[in-house]
């Protein structure tokens, strides 16, 4: 009488399933891994969001809409067990001082003309953590399009898919994003000493 | 082609997203304004230099191999659950799960339940025993006094919600006509409760939830002698309040669910079943 006697055919189904599973979800697993490990910034961690998302995404996988962007339905899924795990109280922006960084480059801007060469000389001696730890320290709207676009190379459209929102939204979170991002590269490199030391070269 | 809508339009140029009609205005502008100009090269090069530096990195070979095993031993949808939940959660404060949001709206009282139609009340002692928590909390509900604390149609939103909270494999069972509007977290002296809202224009079914083992350890919550005898012979409870409300107790996989609408008992049993 109950749902509990599983026929043949049922098991058969659910082979069928489990296979279908494999073959479109498992291999999105490197793009959710990424982002849960930037998101939490600990390995542990990442690991049982990673898990947790894909026993939810199986668990589910009757609801997921064929023919329907498969990532983005795990994305979501992952930022839900996220914000329910570990998302603590939402962050504010930590202020950040623009005009330091602004009078710095206004004026170094006549003695180096190319950007790139000066930012690697500035930011070239930090460490890997470092730009870890400035990339994990962005509140997290601006650290998901960070991330996304910049790290995983996500197109516009596909990231506002991801996170639900028009892609003009995704461009100026990213435009605000690297301008904060920027800056705390900069502090960082201020407080390590590299700033001067490019400023004498 | 202004300083400010060329800002607005910098992270597009630099990431190849800008459309072709706007392109050659904003090239010219960048042409002929150094300021724009510097902070596009800026932005560029704060892009590049992360790009550099944080690769992306492959999946380690042993979480892949773990979930896959893990998932072998699952079942797909809301039947035959059995496996148990994989980490214990950290239950975190209230005030953390007011400030919830993202795709998922969080409407508290907003939303409230409607009252429905004037109707007879379900009021029970105030008592250990889970159906009268159960017919009590759907006084409540259809009195707009209880709200959920996850609005949204999405199982797995809600799903995600409470097991993160519960510690125990919810279920969510679908109710055909009967929309998931929502559910609602509780502990009752230490334990934990799951709660789902289902409604159908101004009807409601209520499921109150509880870990089997929760239950039959009989710490806090109690089951009435006879229910437990009947659900433990044939897997199913049923009692009639009244000749158009029904309340059923069923076993779903690690959980004892208590269902309770107003509706008969075939109706109601139909949809928990989620058959007809």
């Amino acid at each position: 009488m109950t749902a509990h006697n599983t026929s043949l055919t049922d098991r058969s189904d659910t082979r069928t399933k489990h296979k279908e599973f494999e073959q479109e979800a498992i291999q999105h697993m490197d793009i959710l891994y990424n982002y849960a490990l930037r998101m939490t910034s600990n390995t542990d961690d990442a690991h049982d969001l990673v898990q947790e998302t894909y026993l939810k995404a199986y668990r589910f996988w009757d609801k997921y809409e064929k023919g329907t962007n498969i990532r983005a339905w795990l994305f979501r899924i992952m930022k839900n067990s996220y914000i329910n795990r570990y998302r603590k109280e939402s962050k504010e922006p930590e202020t950040v001082d623009y005009n330091d960084i602004q009078n710095f480059y206004n004026t170094i801007r006549y003695e180096s003309s190319d950007p790139n060469d000066l930012q690697e000389k500035i930011f070239g001696g930090l460490l890997d953590d470092d730009v870890a730890r400035a990339v994990e320290s962005l509140p997290e709207e601006f650290r998901t399009v960070v991330i996304l676009c910049d790290i995983e190379g996500l197109s516009y459209e596909e990231i506002a898919e991801f996170v639900d929102c028009p892609i003009g939204t995704v461009r100026s979170r990213l435009h605000r994003g690297r301008k904060m991002l920027r800056a705390k590269l900069f502090s960082y490199a201020k407080q390590h000493g590299y700033v001067s030391r490019a400023l004498k070269d | 082609m202004n300083c400010h809508e060329v800002r607005e339009l910098i992270p597009a140029a630099i990431d190849g997203e800008l459309d072709k009609g706007v392109t050659p205005r904003v090239s010219e502008h960048l042409t002929e304004c150094p300021k724009c100009l510097a902070e596009f090269e800026l932005e560029r090069a704060t892009k590049s230099f992360v790009k550099r530096r944080l690769k992306s990195l492959p999946t380690p070979e042993h979480l892949r191999e773990k979930i896959k095993t893990q998932l072998s031993h699952e079942t797909i949808g809301e039947r035959d659950h059995t496996s148990p939940v994989v980490r214990s959660p950290r239950i975190p404060s209230w005030r953390m799960m007011l400030a919830l949001g993202g795709g998922v709206a969080i409407i508290l009282l907003l939303l409230a339940i409607t009252p429905t139609k004037s109707r007879h009340s379900h009021s029970q002692p105030d008592d250990d025993n889970v159906i009268h928590q159960t017919y009590n909390n759907f006084d409540g509900i259809l009195d707009g006094k209880i709200s959920p604390q996850i609005v949204s149609d999405d199982p797995i939103a809600v799903n995600t919600f409470l097991e993160t909270r519960a510690n125990f494999r919810v279920n969510i069972p679908r109710m055909k006509e009967y929309k998931l509007i929502g559910g609602v977290f509780s502990q009752y002296k230490g334990q934990n409760i799951a709660h789902l809202i289902y409604k159908h224009n101004r009807d409601c079914i209520y499921l109150y939830q509880v870990k089997l083992q929760d239950l039959f350890a009989g710490k806090a919550l109690q089951l009435p002698r006879e229910a437990t005898d009947e659900l433990l012979r044939t897997g199913w409870y049923f009692e009639n309040h009244m000749p158009d409300c029904s309340l059923i107790v069923w076993f779903a996989d690690s959980t004892v669910c208590c269902a309770v609408a107003d509706i008969t008992r075939d109706k109601l049993l139909a949809y928990v079943k989620g058959d007809q």
